[in-house]
């Protein structure tokens, strides 16, 4: 199974038109796909619109791209949109690494904000300066996960592993950007305690809770 | 031949040069350069030492260590000595450079970032001198930006310019870009999204496409890691080669 979203364009302006191609393909493979949606939120009011009718339409959560869609990922901005996914019971899947728009630190804030929705650190935080505070995020925010792609310094999940255990680890490939299976490999090759969970045991977990399984 | 195009070397301490470790997985030649870019800012003493370090390995291992030598901006004058000296006397094949972490800008100075690269004596010696730069790009955009590598590249024109991380995994398509108006401007994959080697690739040509692992920051698969994204490209064999050490074989005459 696999969490998909929209890309590029439809991250910046056409969100519509991205949730309604994921909408699709989780209808017509609903044994494969969950989704995530996007909206720009500075669309303001149209965007709330636009998110509130595809979670009704069974996506299972926000995705966002702060440095794609123009916004600091902790401005206030976001908040309408956080508080849908919230009420929705979803997750809020975040793009990190871009240098200010989207980084460790603001994520802590706005994870801070919205204790009871959870959010996903992409790419475990960004680059390896940014790691530390990745970490930091998963020990003082327990509504944070990270997701593995493009990690190539694969002893950092070591640090994790050992001080909040397998469960706020998420596989990811970031496919098509990352190769599916490389990913996948990577996780599989290191032998780490607790792999079921990361590889899918604590995605579907979590969308059991969500009524997204 | 698997040449390992980003690599960092100390004299003791996390990055001590391990060739049996290398070997094992799977590298049969390193370039390499500092991974104590502090110490590189602190004196010009630690500068020289660890460039002398890195000689004295490729004295030892010559047909596995690519010694690159560093030296800090600030350091005005002699800066641009001592990289002389290991070009022109130590027979070192270029430079190495971590602008972030050694604290300084490739562009331009600020008063948040202390020293320019480019508007320094160090920079005209490297001009002057034409050997290969290599620079570990990450996305702290006041250091070193791909935008930054390659307005320097542009004004470096005899001089081959790689640009390690390329930007990672935020930034690599600004470094594809870059690259596409910067002829002598080549890529590493370390850090790289396989998409990003396989655009890279295609736009910019096998030729300019380093493969790096950044060996040895990490006690984890990094070098399989790397390695697994190259293959899963699938390249003809030709093109495979020439990313994983043909070209960096060709750039360093061996």
């Amino acid at each position: 199974m696999a969490v998909i979203c929209p890309v590029d364009r439809q991250i910046a302006v056409d969100n519509r038109e991205g949730n309604d191609e994921i909408i699709g393909a989780c209808r017509t493979h609903p044994d494969r796909f969950r989704g995530l949606a996007v909206a720009s939120p500075w669309f303001g009011a149209r965007a709330e619109v636009e998110l509130g009718r595809a979670l009704d339409l069974g996506l299972v959560g926000l995705k966002m791209h702060p440095s794609l869609q123009g916004h600091y990922v902790n401005d206030s901005i976001v908040d309408p949109l956080i508080g849908l996914v919230e009420h929705d019971r979803g997750c809020v899947y975040v793009h990190m690494g871009t240098s200010e728009y989207s980084l460790p630190l603001e994520l802590i804030d706005l994870a801070v904000r919205f204790p009871t929705v959870t959010f996903i650190l992409g790419h475990s935080g960004g680059a390896d300066v940014h790691w530390p505070l990745a970490h930091e995020a998963l020990e003082r925010c327990p509504n944070t996960l990270l997701e593995t792609s493009h990690v190539a310094f694969t002893g950092y999940f070591h640090q994790p592993l050992d001080s909040v255990g397998p469960t706020r680890l998420v596989f990811g490939s970031d496919s098509p950007m990352g190769d599916m299976a490389v990913e996948k490999w990577k996780l599989e090759r290191m032998g780490l305690a607790g792999s079921g969970l990361i590889l899918g045991g604590n995605l579907q977990r979590l969308l059991e809770l969500k009524g997204h399984a | 031949m698997i040449i390992d195009g980003h690599v960092h070397i100390t004299p003791g301490g996390w990055a001590a040069f391990n060739p049996e470790r290398a070997h094992a997985m799977g590298l049969d030649a390193l370039m390499a350069y500092s991974g104590a870019w502090g110490e590189t800012g602190q004196s010009m003493a630690l500068c020289r030492a660890q460039n002398d370090h890195l000689a004295s390995l490729r004295d030892a291992h010559p047909r596995m260590v690519a010694p690159l030598p560093t030296a800090h901006p600030r350091f005005g004058g002699d800066a641009a000595d001592e990289i002389e000296r290991c070009i022109r006397r130590l027979g070192m094949p270029g430079v190495g450079f971590n602008p972030h972490q050694s604290g300084f800008g490739v562009l331009r100075a600020s008063y948040t970032v202390g020293s320019s690269l480019a508007r320094s004596p160090l920079c005209e010696m490297i001009r002057s001198l034409e050997v290969p730069v290599v620079f570990d790009c990450d996305y702290l955009v006041d250091y070193s930006s791909p935008a930054q590598i390659g307005e320097l590249a542009r004004g470096l024109r005899r001089n081959t310019i790689i640009m390690n991380h390329s930007g990672w995994n935020a930034l690599w398509p600004m470094a594809i870009e870059v690259a596409m108006r910067a002829e002598n401007l080549m890529l590493g994959t370390a850090s790289l999204p396989t998409l990003g080697i396989r655009q890279a690739v295609e736009r910019l040509g096998a030729e300019r496409v380093i493969f790096g692992t950044d060996f040895p920051c990490d006690n984890g698969d990094t070098v399989a890691y790397e390695l697994a994204k190259v293959h899963a490209l699938r390249l003809p064999s030709a093109k495979e080669e020439a990313v994983l050490g043909g070209n960096l074989k060709r750039m360093l005459g061996w």
